[in-house]
Order: C-alpha cells, then sequence, then structure tokens
C-alpha cells in the first residue's frame, strides 16, 4: 500500500488500515525499542500505547514525514521519555540495523520483520547447503563452533572457514537487499 | 593484498563475536581504519552477522495478541469519549431543557417515533489472519475471525437488537427477554435471547452455518419477504443452511474445533482435505490449490497453534501422503502484491 492512502485511512479512523499498520510494524518497533528499554513487558506496553494515542489522535495529526520515519520517531522519543522517567542509563548495545543517532529521517534505515524476514531468506538461499546449515546453528541457535564440529562431526577450523565463507556471500547479498542502513558502531 | 583481505575475512566472524584474541582484533581495527570502505565493508559484514538475531527478536513478539489486546482498549476508548461528550452536551443542555420541557408537556407531541428511526449504524472488520474481539453497546461480546466484518447499531433500540454478519464470528450473546438478539447472516435469520454460539458465512461461499454452544437459538430466512421458520437448534450442533435449496441440515458436532480460531487455533477432526484448504487459506490469506482431485477427500486430523503457513504445510506433509510448492507473491504493475499460491499435490514415491 502506498504511504499516503495508508495515512489518510488512518487519518479517518479506518479500522483495516490500523490493523495493517499495527501489523505490519509491531514486532520491529518492539524490537527497535528493545535498544532503549530491555524489558519486554515494558517494551511492548509502550508500543501498544502509542498505538491506542495513534488511533485517537489520528484525525487530528498531520503526518508530514513517511510513515515509517513517523512511527519510528515517536516511538524512540518515547522511549528516551521513558528512560528519562525510569532513570535508566542507556546501555550500549550494538545499534543494529535500526540507526537511532541519525538526526535526518531519511527513514529507510527502519525494517518491518517481513521485509527483513524475506531479505534473509533470499539470501540465505544462495549458500550452500552445508555453509547454511552452520551459519544458522550458530546465529539462530547460538551454538559455538566447537559445538557445531562436535554435532556435525567436523574439525573446528572447518566449522569457521563456512562460517567466514557465509558471512562473505550474505554481506554482498544482504547489502543489495537492505541498502540505506547506517549503523552507529558501539562495538568493543 | 588478496591474500590479505581473505585473513580479515577469515577473522571478522570472531571480531563481531567478540572472542578475538587482542593480537587479531588488532589486525581488524587497524584495516577499518585504513580507508572508508573497509569500513563500510565492515558494517555490511556486522548487518549480516546481526540480521538473524534481529529477526529472531522480532518473531518474539506477537502482534496477534497485541492487536487483540488493543482493539478491546480502542473501542472503550470510543465509547468514554462518546459517554465525556454527553455529559457535556447534558450539563450544557440542562438548564434550558428544564424551560424547554415544561414548554413541551403543555403540547402533546410524540418525537418518540422518529427519534427511533435514526439510529447510527456502525461497522467493525477484521483484517486477513487476525481476530479482533470486542463489546456490544448491550454488552454481547463479538470475536471476528480474520477478512470478516460486523453491521450493528451504536444503540440498540426497539424490540430487537439486529445485527449483520458477512463472514465468522462467535457471539457471547448478554440476555435480555424482552429484546431477542438477531443475527443476519446471507439469507438466514438466526434469533436467540441470551447464548453463545458461532457463525460462518462469507460472502463467496454457498452457504452458511451456525454451532451452537449453549442456550437455543431458532433459526429462520426471510427471502423476497417470505418468511421459512426451520426450528430451534440444541448445544452441540451445527445447522447448516445451503443458498442453493434454502434448505437447513443439522448435526451433532464436537463444538471445540469450531470456535477454537478465537484463541488462534485450528483444529482439524477427520475434515476433508478440501475443507482444510478452504478453512486454511481463509486464515493465512493465501490461494491453496489442490492439483490432485484424489486428495479431496483425505481425512485430516490436526491441531495448529500459532504456527505460520510453512510450518502447517511442513506437518501436512509429514503427516499426509501430500507434497506442496509455494508460488511467492509477485509485484503487480499497480504496487501491490498479488496473493501467495500454494500447490498440493500428491507425494511422490520414492
Amino acid at each position: 500500500m502506498k504511504d499516503l492512502i495508508i495515512i489518510e485511512g488512518l487519518e479517518r479512523n479506518d479500522k483495516v488500515v490500523f490493523d495493517y499498520v499495527f501489523n505490519y510494524y509491531y514486532s520491529s518497533l518492539c524490537a527497535f525499542s528493545m535498544q532503549y528499554i530491555d524489558n519486554r513487558n515494558s517494551v511492548e506496553d509502550l508500543v501498544q500505547d502509542f498505538f491506542v494515542y495513534l488511533w485517537v489522535e489520528a484525525p487530528r495529526l498531520k503526518i508530514k514525514s513517511s510513515l515509517r520515519s513517523y512511527l519510528f520517531t515517536s516511538i524512540k522519543n518515547r522511549c528516551l521519555d521513558y528512560q528519562k522517567h525510569h532513570k535508566i542509563i542507556e546501555k550500549y548495545r550494538i545499534y543494529l540495523l535500526f540507526s537511532s543517532d541519525k538526526e535526518d529521517d531519511s527513514t529507510e534505515q527502519f525494517f518491518a520483520e517481513s521485509e527483513l524476514r524475506q531479505a534473509i531468506q533470499t539470501s540465505l538461499a544462495k549458500l550452500p547447503p552445508r555453509c547454511r546449515e552452520i551459519f544458522e546453528l550458530s546465529r539462530l541457535n547460538g551454538l559455538s563452533n566447537q559445538e557445531i564440529a562436535e554435532k556435525l562431526d567436523l574439525s573446528k577450523r572447518t566449522v569457521e572457514l563456512q562460517i567466514s565463507n557465509s558471512l562473505k556471500i550474505l554481506r554482498k547479498e544482504l547489502a543489495e537487499f537492505l541498502p540505506f542502513l547506517l549503523l552507529a558502531l558501539l562495538i568493543g | 593484498m588478496e591474500r590479505g583481505f581473505s585473513e580479515i575475512e577469515e577473522l571478522l566472524p570472531g571480531y563481531l563475536s567478540n572472542d578475538l584474541q587482542e593480537k587479531d582484533r588488532a589486525v581488524i581495527d587497524e584495516w577499518r581504519s585504513e580507508s572508508p570502505e573497509n569500513e563500510i565493508i565492515f558494517q555490511e559484514s556486522l548487518k549480516a552477522w546481526e540480521a538473524m538475531p534481529l529477526l529472531h527478536e522480532m518473531e518474539q513478539f506477537n502482534s496477534f495478541e497485541a492487536l487483540k489486546k488493543i482493539s478491546t482498549r480502542i473501542i472503550n476508548q470510543k465509547s468514554t469519549n462518546w459517554w465525556i461528550l454527553m455529559q457535556r452536551v447534558a450539563a450544557i443542555l440542562l438548564l434550558p431543557l428544564l424551560i424547554y420541557s415544561g414548554y413541551i408537556s403543555l403540547r402533546n407531541i410524540s418525537l418518540k417515533n422518529q427519534q427511533e428511526a435514526r439510529v447510527v449504524m456502525q461497522t467493525i472488520s477484521s483484517r486477513q489472519g487476525m481476530v479482533t474481539q470486542f463489546e456490544l453497546a448491550d454488552g454481547t461480546k463479538v470475536w471476528l475471525n480474520s477478512g470478516s466484518s460486523l453491521q450493528f447499531p451504536c444503540l440498540f433500540t426497539g424490540g430487537l437488537r439486529e445485527v449483520k454478519l458477512s463472514g465468522e464470528a462467535f457471539f457471547e450473546v448478554t440476555k435480555n427477554e424482552n429484546q431477542p438478539f438477531l443475527v443476519k447472516a446471507k439469507d438466514l435469520n438466526i434469533e436467540v435471547l441470551g447464548t453463545s454460539f458461532n457463525v460462518v458465512s462469507y460472502d463467496d461461499e454457498k452457504q452458511a452455518e451456525v454451532v451452537l454452544v449453549e442456550g437455543k437459538v431458532s433459526l429462520s430466512s426471510e427471502i423476497d419477504k417470505v418468511n421459512r421458520v426451520f426450528g430451534t437448534l440444541n448445544p452441540g450442533q451445527r445447522a447448516v443452511y445451503q443458498d442453493a435449496n434454502q434448505q437447513v441440515l443439522a448435526e451433532e458436532v464436537e463444538v471445540d474445533k469450531y470456535i477454537a480460531w478465537r484463541d488462534g487455533n485450528l483444529i482439524f477432526r477427520d475434515d476433508k482435505m478440501e475443507d482444510v484448504v478452504r478453512r486454511l487459506s481463509r486464515w493465512f490469506n493465501v490461494e491453496i490449490v489442490i492439483n490432485d482431485p484424489e486428495i479431496k477427500n483425505y481425512a485430516y486430523k490436526a491441531t495448529f497453534r500459532n504456527e505460520n503457513l510453512t510450518q502447517v504445510l511442513n506437518l501436512l506433509k509429514i503427516s499426509a501422503p501430500i507434497d506442496y510448492q509455494v508460488i511467492d507473491n509477485k509485484l503487480l504493475p499497480n504496487g501491490e502484491y498479488s496473493k501467495q499460491k500454494v500447490y498440493l499435490m500428491k507425494k511422490k514415491k520414492v
């Protein structure tokens, strides 16, 4: 759906449009908020409160930016308020896939769950089967290289090579799919 | 240089998961600071490295459940706003009203009938793939299944509480013997005093059905002003109204499987694959095509709880002699996406 049509639908309190927006962005807004508030329940409450506000106030809101940018910026502000209120010292998590320090809202650095899933699925399909299995065991199931080696009866060295090879392929694939990412790096 | 770079690529996973030794970390740090291009490669690697855990984190949040919660809050919000507004209006009008009512009582005007004619109708729809729950003005609870809509008045006036359903809904009707509750589903009229029951009546299907959980409902139809009464339904019974012959057939059923959708569950108990497919395609908003007539009558038994389409299809594949093929949605020229399509066929003997 086009942005303008969605915003217009929200403004006239169309429940179908509202549900669509909710379903599309809910999980990614929650994951985004986890960067600021490391508590699942608080994060869900915060995002839900925002959507109730969005429903009630939508007829009076004039959303000028893209919808995506509006949603993520609003949620970010609510998170910062929450931190102030609860005196949370910001934890330095990896600010990943969501640029939060960039003030210019060229927006497209935010992803909805379905978009990310599609990008990952398409990219993973490019990996040789063995490569993919090892990479998934590592990044999805959180196994250590040693554990993977034992499980698949390979040497640890082979596992390491397969993982760096997977990363090399995925990097190129994902760069094409999720091109506009700006990352604030806080590693180490 | 090329050899140097492949060394870097080998070290990257360790760097990203923080288990490199100080010496190797320094190698990467130095490489990053060498040129902006290197830094971009590094950031792309980081993105690829964290993409899956991030997706996993997103998947922990259930928008389905959350929307159910929020929808009730939104409906309540609406009625509170309405109530506050009414209080204000009442306060402002009170004084002139007192004077006016004295005046009006002298004249014998019946405004009552006129007021009743002006009932505001409201429609709530449930998007594909979700269940919406809300309460009507009389306290009746309604669960609206995926892709369904219910039309009802903001306030129930007159001798009947009448609502109109397209799609599937579950009702828990508040008892009021003076004002029976009437659901219009296509040509079928379902009249109750206070019970809970499930109704399915999609516009593109040639039948409407009612499953009664408790209490009593009476069924009738009205076509071209001709009334037909079909009789009453008992708890645990399911009645199916066929558009073609305008007849109702009733049978004893296991009620649970017809109302499990309210909690996001899908239950099949020896159902024909044809029916299974019909419900799955509504549930996931996909088009499912049975490619082999032989599997149409295959009886299937399963319970799905919050599984996604791929998981359901895989279970189907494991538990029945069936294989599937998914055709992903395509971008249409108007910028929207076509429905995802799934083909079911017989598993080939290996």
